[in-house]
């Protein structure tokens, strides 16, 4: 026999159909008198009632577990480790840095106008150092503390071409570095921040 | 959740079809978890859905300007995502295999001591997550999208494109097919203890 049409023992198709509306709540009054009449008088019914309940509930569970386990930004037990959580806080940092010195060269530098004063850290010599002032390079209030360098080196950034592309939930950033032998790609996803170094004699 | 297209969804994808980029956003906000519980009904692995809905929403970008009704929008909105998500599928497929090679590789290293309790639940969601997986794409889309976040049978009716009959037949049959499949496993698991 194939097996769906292998009706639980004692119980009749009809109210094995009433069972399910009622526990997906699409029970209509009549069809709930005729269910409780039918329960009253077979065991068989209301064990049924019982099992589907509780396969309803493990059914509800291991799904919204699986779906929301895994569709969160950090699955735990598939990305885990104190480095991953730093690397990552690290390219989510990269990547608000980019987007907060950035905005003026969304249309490109003949576009470029700042609405409040923005300062840009650096030194001739290219070494990572504090910009002057207070500045801090994370927005303020975005609550981000890192735990690598608190500054950046953003010289010269908003004179060199800044690439954008973007789709419905994903966005791509390329910045060339200063030298122009590298170009770092920042992926933007709703999650997740990944950042690629291109290597190359642009 | 609301059936059918609503007046707010019929003007933002009239204003999608001319090319407006900020009403496609707004269907994306209101419609993206719904196709994300399409795509897991679909798939029934959660591991693979951001990939997949990102790629629905280029679809429906790209092929807004076909949609003639815009009251049937959910319909093709169902349908775009299911292709996709069978399509996701049997790539992920090719993937899982290598995934699970590598996992079993790992078992033997990750010996963190749990609870007796918390492994046995872990073990039942594994069990009834595995039997969900093993019935017929027919009965089980439905029945994720019932159970998920609690679809009715008109909701899940018109996403399918089927007569609340045949989705309420569908979710009895799902549920007898998955009684059975415990009842095995339940069978199996007292076998293999003795």
């Amino acid at each position: 026999m194939n097996p769906v049409d292998d009706m639980p023992p004692g119980v009749d198709e009809r109210t094995e159909r009433l069972i399910c509306r009622l526990l997906d709540g699409e029970i209509s009054f009549e069809d709930r008198a005729e269910l409780d009449d039918t329960l009253a008088c077979n065991p068989a019914a209301r064990l049924l009632l019982e099992e589907y309940r509780r396969i309803d509930a493990q059914a509800a569970t291991a799904l919204r577990g699986d779906f929301r386990g895994v569709t969160t930004a950090v699955a735990p037990g598939r990305r885990s480790g104190l480095w991953l959580a730093t690397a990552g806080g690290l390219l989510a940092a990269a990547a608000v840095v980019a987007l907060s010195f950035l905005p003026d060269l969304w249309s490109g530098p003949a576009k470029t106008e700042r609405t409040g004063p923005v300062q840009i850290a650096g030194r001739t010599d290219g070494a990572i150092v504090p910009p002057s002032g207070n500045l801090s390079p994370y927005p303020a209030g975005s609550g981000f503390q890192p735990s690598g360098p608190r500054f950046a080196d953003y010289r010269n950034l908003d004179q060199r071409p800044v690439l954008r592309s973007r789709d419905v939930q994903r966005e791509w950033i390329g910045i060339p570095s200063a030298d122009m032998k590298t170009i770092i790609i920042i992926e933007r996803k709703a999650q997740t921040t990944k950042i690629t170094p291109i290597t190359g004699d642009f | 959740m609301a059936c059918g297209t609503d007046q707010g969804d019929r003007e933002l994808i009239a204003a999608a079809q001319m090319g407006e980029r900020s009403a496609l956003d707004e269907l994306v906000r209101r419609h993206d978890r719904w196709v994300r519980n399409v795509v897991y009904a679909t798939t029934a692995n959660a591991s693979a859905i951001d990939d997949i809905v990102q790629g629905v929403w280029i679809k429906v970008w790209q092929q807004i300007g076909t949609l003639m009704e815009p009251s049937r929008w959910r319909a093709w909105l169902y349908r775009l995502a299911k292709n996709a998500a069978i399509d996701a599928g049997q790539k992920v497929a090719g993937e899982r295999r290598s995934r699970l090679a590598f996992m079993r590789s790992r078992q033997g290293r990750a010996s963190v001591p749990q609870p007796a309790t918390t492994l046995m639940e872990e073990e039942q969601r594994r069990r009834v997550l595995a039997a969900i997986r093993g019935l017929p794409a027919i009965y089980r889309e439905p029945f994720i999208l019932r159970h998920l976040e609690d679809w009715s049978y008109a909701e899940i009716g018109e996403a399918m494109s089927l007569p609340v009959d045949t989705v309420e037949t569908r979710l009895v049959r799902a549920r007898r097919l998955l009684r059975a499949a415990l009842q095995d496993s339940d069978t199996e698991q007292k076998a293999h203890a003795r």
